[in-house]
């Protein structure tokens, strides 16, 4: 599914419904969540329609999809529903592998390496968020940052540090979650441009988090490019579920193609 | 005045050695005159070749497409503005650009993308001012059929598509407003000018069809504008500076836009300066010579000054004042010889030999030595010769206003 940085951290850092119904899970300190988290994370599968709204300066626009996340399998797939401009525009992921399909001159092609951070549909993310998996979990070393009040809200900071050859973007993200929840409430994203001097790249925000499926999930997603003023994207989740079984045939190459499944 | 008097007398009465020394500074400022204008005239070479095969000397952009070289930083041009282009003094021409990053996928199921430049321009336009369409293979920069939608691929990038003149291909790049924008194009050639970021990436087609693609209609990138010739440059610069304001455009002159080729040339001129630099090393331990060999021969003629009361430090500015006079006489014929030379050069490049004019003509260069002369190069000139004499002087001067008279009279 796309973004999946982001929501890979949903899945990986939202507890499941036995976990947090457990008092004894109150205790438990960042790097416990994050173990749990880690442990409970492979194999789960969410399914969304989502509506995007992207911010800049000079224009605004809205779109909305519906993507199919199998995490057990390491697969995803995006279709775009609105605007008509791009509906039926698909991507399918296959382990680190993204297609699009192209309705407008029918044509299925493979995104190349060298495209991977171009903007994602116009918005703040990048191809590579979309085609980056839930492999997060073994390419960074999580560790904790401690308790802290963010506007009010008390939280948990989990910092993910990539392991060293580990193909990651970022230099390091602090994760921080809601204490009482455990759902995702603020993620920000680092560069490093010399050793030890970290930038702020992204600024991920969530919150109107709802309980679906026996998990906290934030309904309300933003992302904020630092360095360009006046950007953001936000999306809000329409419908979300999670753990389903989803059929081998969604993520084929001529599910990709079939526009009016874009539904 | 009056030791200046005496210093002029005092070089004539060694005519053999005034006239010996001179030489070596006339030889060194006619060498060196040569020498600078002719790495001038190789820079102002390679620049116009580098710049007249697409880039321009100077661009007009908006501010902030430098940095970000997205559509969001693109630019329009007003009918004030485009009138004022087409006067601006010392101007060849200029071409309006659009450039946009695409994915270029070849017209077949299953295949991989690859990155590409798309660049709009106006063929017309380019014709006179650029080089770009001589090298396109299978006719011409989109010449022929002014059918809609031909693209000229950079020869790498269509190796690496698959694809070659006359298949269909598929362009796909975000659309002014972030949406996205997919055609089916015609390629009708390839290009292949020796750099990658062409050879590799470049999809040329017509301006107008790019911005329909992206939906950005009158959009434009910049304006390359090139000048008549490497003089006028700086005064094009100035006058697109005064055209278009700071706050939303941004001119930029040849050496920001290409600062390889520029550091190329600041690395040559080092060069030339350290060779040049030996040259007149040779010259100064000339001046040296000359001027203390005649210090210790008239050490009695300074003890006899020093007896009947000339202070010191006017014997110490005689002895200086007669090395500035000598490089000074060699500073004047060597520009009465050197200037005339160096403008007779200038209206007759030197044609190269055979093997080398095979060899240039390869890359599309004219194989021929041609010199610029400019006024920087005089008075650098003229700034370094006195230099040099001034240094050789004070070792002598010093040792002719030192001392007692007593001594250099018992001495002699």
């Amino acid at each position: 599914m796309m973004i999946s940085l982001a929501f890979a951290l949903l899945l990986v850092l939202l507890p499941s419904a036995a976990h947090a119904a457990d008092p004894s899970y109150e205790g438990l300190d960042a790097a416990a969540i994050v173990k749990l988290a880690e442990d409970s994370m492979r194999g789960d599968t969410a399914q969304m329609k989502a509506t995007m709204h992207i911010t800049t300066p000079r224009w605004e626009r809205t779109l909305s999809f519906r993507s199919w996340d199998d995490g057990r399998n390491d697969r995803s797939l995006t279709r775009i529903l609105a605007p008509r401009k791009d509906k039926g525009t698909g991507f399918l992921r296959l382990a680190n592998t993204l297609w699009m399909y192209l309705p407008r001159v029918e044509r299925t092609t493979r995104i190349p390496p060298s495209m991977m951070l171009q903007s994602w549909m116009g918005s703040d993310f990048t191809n590579d968020d979309l085609a980056r998996d839930s492999s997060m979990v073994d390419d960074y070393e999580a560790s904790v940052i401690g308790a802290r009040e963010i506007e009010g809200t008390q939280v948990l900071g989990v910092l993910l540090v990539p392991h060293e050859d580990a193909p990651v973007v970022w230099a390091k993200i602090e994760a921080w979650i809601t204490a009482d929840a455990h759902a995702p409430f603020l993620f920000l994203y680092y560069d490093e441009d010399k050793p030890g001097e970290f930038e702020l790249i992204r600024r991920m925000r969530f919150s109107d988090v709802r309980r679906v499926d026996g998990r906290n999930v934030p309904h309300q997603w933003s992302m904020e490019p630092i360095d360009k003023p006046g950007h953001m994207t936000e999306i809000t989740l329409d419908e979300i579920e999670f753990d389903r079984d989803l059929a081998d045939s969604i993520f084929t190459q001529s599910n990709l193609k079939r526009s009016e499944a874009a539904r | 005045m009056l030791l200046l008097r005496i210093a002029w007398r005092n070089l004539g009465r060694q005519p053999r050695r005034t006239v010996l020394t001179s030489a070596a500074a006339v030889f060194a400022v006619v060498l060196t005159l040569i020498t600078l204008a002719a790495a001038a005239g190789s820079h102002d070479r390679w620049v116009e070749h580098i710049v007249r095969l697409y880039p321009g000397h100077v661009e007009v952009m908006a501010q902030g497409y430098r940095d970000h070289r997205t559509l969001d930083y693109g630019m329009t041009l007003s009918e004030a503005q485009t009138a004022a282009l087409d006067r601006i003094p010392g101007i060849d021409g200029w071409a309006p650009r659009l450039e946009a990053w695409a994915l270029a996928i070849p017209d077949r199921d299953d295949s991989t993308g690859r990155a590409a430049q798309v660049i709009g321009l106006d063929p017309a336009r380019e014709g006179p001012l650029t080089r770009i369409g001589r090298f396109v293979r299978e006719g011409g920069l989109l010449s022929g059929e002014p059918e809609e939608r031909n693209v000229v691929l950079g020869r790498r990038l269509a190796e690496n598509l698959g694809v070659a003149a006359g298949d269909s291909m598929i362009l796909l790049a975000a659309d002014y407003y972030g949406s996205q924008s997919a055609e089916r194009f015609r390629v009708a050639g390839t290009l292949e000018v020796g750099d990658d970021t062409i050879d590799g990436y470049a999809a040329i087609v017509e301006l107008d069809d790019l911005r329909r693609f992206v939906e950005y209609p009158g959009g434009l990138s910049h304006v390359a504008a090139f000048a008549s010739d490497p003089s006028q440059v700086e005064a094009v610069r100035a006058e697109l500076d005064r055209v278009f304001s700071r706050d939303a455009y941004e001119v930029l002159a040849w050496p920001e836009l290409l600062p390889d080729l520029y550091q190329l040339i600041v690395l040559d001129d080092l060069g030339g300066y350290l060779t040049l630099s030996v040259l007149l090393v040779v010259v100064a331990f000339g001046l040296l010579n000359t001027i203390l060999m005649s210090v210790l021969e008239r050490v009695r003629e300074f003890g006899v000054m020093r007896a009947m009361g000339v202070r010191p430090r006017r014997i110490f500015g005689l002895v200086v004042i007669e090395a500035l006079l000598m490089s000074a006489i060699g500073l004047v014929i060597g520009f009465a010889i050197g200037i005339p030379l160096t403008l007779w050069l200038e209206q007759h490049p030197i044609q190269m030999g055979e093997s080398a004019t095979e060899a240039l003509e390869l890359f599309g260069v004219e194989a021929l030595l041609v010199f610029r002369m400019h006024a920087g190069q005089l008075v650098l000139m003229a700034g370094v010769l006195v230099g040099v004499a001034l240094l050789a002087a004070l070792p002598p001067a010093f040792r002719a206003s030192r001392g007692r008279p007593v001594d250099a009279l018992r001495e002699a």
